[in-house]
């Protein structure tokens, strides 16, 4: 401990107009943070990844001539020293940072500890240990703007070519799973190739090591089934209810609400209205995904992993089932009698808070939402992460033909993550809505828990689909 | 007696280059050893591989009878390294550097290091990156006396030195390792010769000797024959220990690498019976090393 104090006041007297810089970024991305300016949002990690290499590089591991690989340094005292100097100049200040912006944006600091703390742990396993183990197989600057380089060339590749990976729908609240599961590895790897680097100085180890990592990362972030993550989310969550009345079938006596069409010269997409029945009373069932068999009599069979459905009338029970498949399977069982068998996965919500939004501007708490209003606005803010309640805002307005009920999503993008933080720099969720020139005369929020989160299969047979109106030019 | 370091039929590869070849080699504790050898030799290579900065590929080295492979703080408390091409924080003064070494060495010894710095005329408050090369070797020799080491490694400290430097440097070296072993790599002969107590020669990654130098001095020899008339040199009878043969009219010149008076002018007689004059002569390492560096190339 005595040499990493020692190790540590050298780093901060050699860095000290590097920590000046960073403490400065720190405090123009909280300013503007705290009035709702994310413009430095991206800026404060560029000057975090050029700290955390610069104090790593002050010892750098790679090469042979440097004065401290003959002196008496114990590898675990460097390597506490630079994780120490990253906590003190990285870490604390982003902490106090956000204190100050979720107290800014009206939020209690001390209520929201479990964010504050998470936030930094994930900062921790998706920055600090990435990029001190980058910089830690890099001997100065130039490498490591090189290999930067590299690393971006070989994301922009996998974003154009990669077209195989899904990173939205049907994710989006499922997010989190692929996400977490990905910083987990990145941040073992980076541990183990920070140890291995800084016990044996094995360069050539930990950048094969490091290389390989990288191709086991993009596997898993493409090769993890949706299905496995919804399956993960309904083991952790408690479940409070059971839906077993719930019935998904075709709605027949409405076929013109589906229609079939092309979509490029060999895709041709089925849009089916499928009604969902027996949803339990006082609660509202959130399609997030579809899985789907289309059975041909000769047994052939066309398989789809589709996205969940874009709507879903809750009360009506009704939504519309896209179904792709290509135009020769299409051409050859269009009149045939199908079996349609499909799996939906869904969140039940319920237990309903419903608040008063008083139209004066002072901001109301519904669970751990905060959200003002006007005669002409709705603002509403939620620190680390969105809200794992669905937040339904009902607008009442008085428009020239009487008063008019709107319902608006303020955070339609939730995610069902357990974890009190989301991986992001600025912990400030906003969301604005103004409904121009109409006067707001009342304003409710309505938060839905989430209940449930269920898998149900179904079958449909003798599914025509000439039976539904046919638009294929 | 006792060694302070050896060497077990260490090996170092880089890629296909062999650039050590099964080196056996130890270094008498409170010696001064000069490795010497044409540039490329192996000797940095060597040295980093005592300091445990490279791995061997093969065979193994001991540091104060412990392998080399796990030498930890503790024993680079007692070490002092310097080599011509370490980097330093240069951002750092002189005196904020040695200030920065003091609390790694328990015996860091301040008196001795304003002393060091005194005699080698380092400004103290002079920024590291602004010495000169000769300074900078200074610097780093002051830094590494500061703690009285047991073992100091020196890895061609006189390249690119003028001789006022050179001297400098090694008066200050001899004046304060007392009782210290000195293992200095070196193509500089002419210094080496003037206080190495053991020489190591290596050529192309293998040691050719390791022996004391007085003893090495002692077996080398300039021998000249004068004859009456043009000799013919008998080349199946000639002695494996005169190399480099070189004939001109009558006089004949090879260098004796096992020399005995009496065996050696025996010897002599015995080819050359009507030897007129055998002229003997000592020779300076710088000479041996040449005959050594020629006999190898020829060999090869």
């Amino acid at each position: 401990m005595k040499q990493s104090l020692h190790i540590l006041k050298k780093d901060i007297s050699y860095l000290r107009y590097d920590i000046a810089i960073t403490l400065l970024a720190v405090l123009a991305f909280t300013f503007a943070a705290t009035r709702g300016i994310g413009a430095l949002d991206a800026f404060l990690p560029v000057t975090w990844w050029f700290l955390i290499a610069r104090v790593i590089h002050a010892e750098a591991l790679p090469g042979h001539r440097q004065f401290w690989v003959t002196r008496p340094y114990d590898w675990r005292s460097l390597l506490g020293a630079k994780l120490l100097f990253i906590l003190i100049f990285v870490n604390l200040p982003l902490l106090i940072a956000d204190m100050v912006i979720v107290h800014a944006a009206g939020f209690s600091a001390s209520h929201e500890i479990p964010g504050l703390l998470w936030a930094q742990v994930l900062l921790m396993l998706a920055f600090v240990l990435p990029a001190a183990a980058f910089s830690a197989i890099t001997s100065g600057m130039g490498q490591l703007l090189f290999m930067t380089l590299l690393l971006v060339i070989g994301m922009l590749a996998l974003l154009i070519f990669g077209s195989s990976i899904h990173w939205g729908s049907p994710w989006f609240q499922l997010e989190w799973v692929r996400t977490d599961c990905l910083l987990t590895q990145l941040a073992a790897v980076a541990a183990i190739v920070l140890l291995w680097q800084y016990a044996r100085r094995n360069t050539f180890g930990t950048r094969v090591l490091a290389g390989a990592s990288a191709l086991v990362l993009v596997a898993t972030g493409s090769l993890l089934p949706w299905n496995a993550a919804f399956a993960l989310q309904t083991r952790i969550s408690p479940t409070n209810i059971s839906p077993t009345s719930i019935r998904i079938a075709l709605d027949l006596d409405r076929k013109w609400l589906g229609q079939v069409y092309a979509t490029g010269h060999d895709r041709i997409v089925a849009d089916l209205p499928l009604q969902i029945t027996g949803i339990p009373a006082g609660t509202i069932l959130r399609p997030n995904g579809l899985a789907l068999r289309l059975i041909a009599p000769d047994g052939e069979t066309w398989v789809a992993n589709q996205p969940p459905p874009d709507s879903f009338d809750s009360e009506a029970g009704i939504t519309s089932l896209r179904l792709a498949m290509g135009r020769a399977f299409y051409t050859k069982v269009r009149d045939e009698p199908l079996e349609l068998r499909g799996r939906l996965f869904f969140t039940l919500y319920g237990n309903e808070q419903s608040v008063s939004i008083p139209l004066d501007g002072r901001p109301v708490r519904v669970n751990h939402v905060l959200c003002s209003a006007g005669a002409h606005f709705l603002h509403c803010d939620s620190v680390f992460r969105t809200p794992i309640e669905l937040i339904a805002a009902r607008i009442v307005q008085n428009s020239p033909g009487g008063p008019k009920t709107t319902t608006k999503n303020p955070f339609p993008n939730t995610s069902y993550s357990p974890f009190p933080a989301d991986l992001r720099v600025n912990p400030l969720y906003q969301s604005f809505f103004s409904p121009y020139a109409e006067t707001i005369s009342d304003l409710y929020i309505d938060a839905f828990e989430p209940l449930a989160y269920q898998e149900q299969d179904f079958k449909i047979d003798h599914v025509r689909l000439h039976d539904f109106p046919e638009a294929l030019h | 007696m006792n060694e302070i370091l050896r060497t077990i039929q260490l090996s170092k590869r880089f890629g296909k280059t062999l650039v050590l070849d099964r080196m056996d080699m130890s270094v008498p504790e409170g010696s001064i050893y000069g490795l010497l050898g044409p540039n490329g030799a192996g000797k940095s290579t060597t040295l980093q591989l005592l300091m445990n900065i490279h791995q061997a590929s093969s065979g193994c080295a001991e540091i104060f009878g412990h392998d080399s492979r796990r030498i930890s703080p503790r024993d680079f408390t007692q070490i002092g390294y310097v080599a011509e091409s370490q980097e330093m924080p240069d951002w750092m003064s002189v005196a904020g550097y040695m200030a920065y070494l003091q609390p790694f060495y328990p015996d860091w010894d301040s008196t001795r290091a304003e002393q060091l710095l005194r005699q080698f005329d380092l400004p103290p408050e002079r920024k590291l990156r602004n010495l000169s090369r000769g300074m900078r070797m200074k610097a780093a020799l002051a830094s590494s006396l500061a703690y009285h080491p047991r073992l100091i490694v020196m890895d061609e400290p006189f390249g690119g030195l003028d001789s006022l430097v050179r001297d400098e440097v090694i008066e200050g070296l001899l004046a304060n390792a007392e009782g210290a072993s000195i293992l200095i790599s070196s193509h500089d002969l002419a210094e080496i010769e003037s206080f190495a107590s053991h020489i190591g020669y290596l050529d192309r990654g293998r040691l050719q000797f390791s022996e004391e130098m007085a003893s090495l001095t002692e077996r080398f020899r300039e021998v000249e024959v004068t004859v009456d008339r043009d000799p013919r040199v008998p080349t199946s009878a000639w002695p494996a220990s005169w190399l480099n043969t070189e004939q001109s009219g009558s006089l004949i010149r090879f260098i004796e690498t096992q020399f005995q008076r009496e065996r050696t002018m025996a010897e002599v007689r015995r080819l050359f019976q009507d030897a007129k004059q055998v002229a003997v002569k000592a020779m300076p390492l710088r000479s041996i090393f040449v005959t050594l560096a020629k006999a190898s190339r020829k060999a090869a």
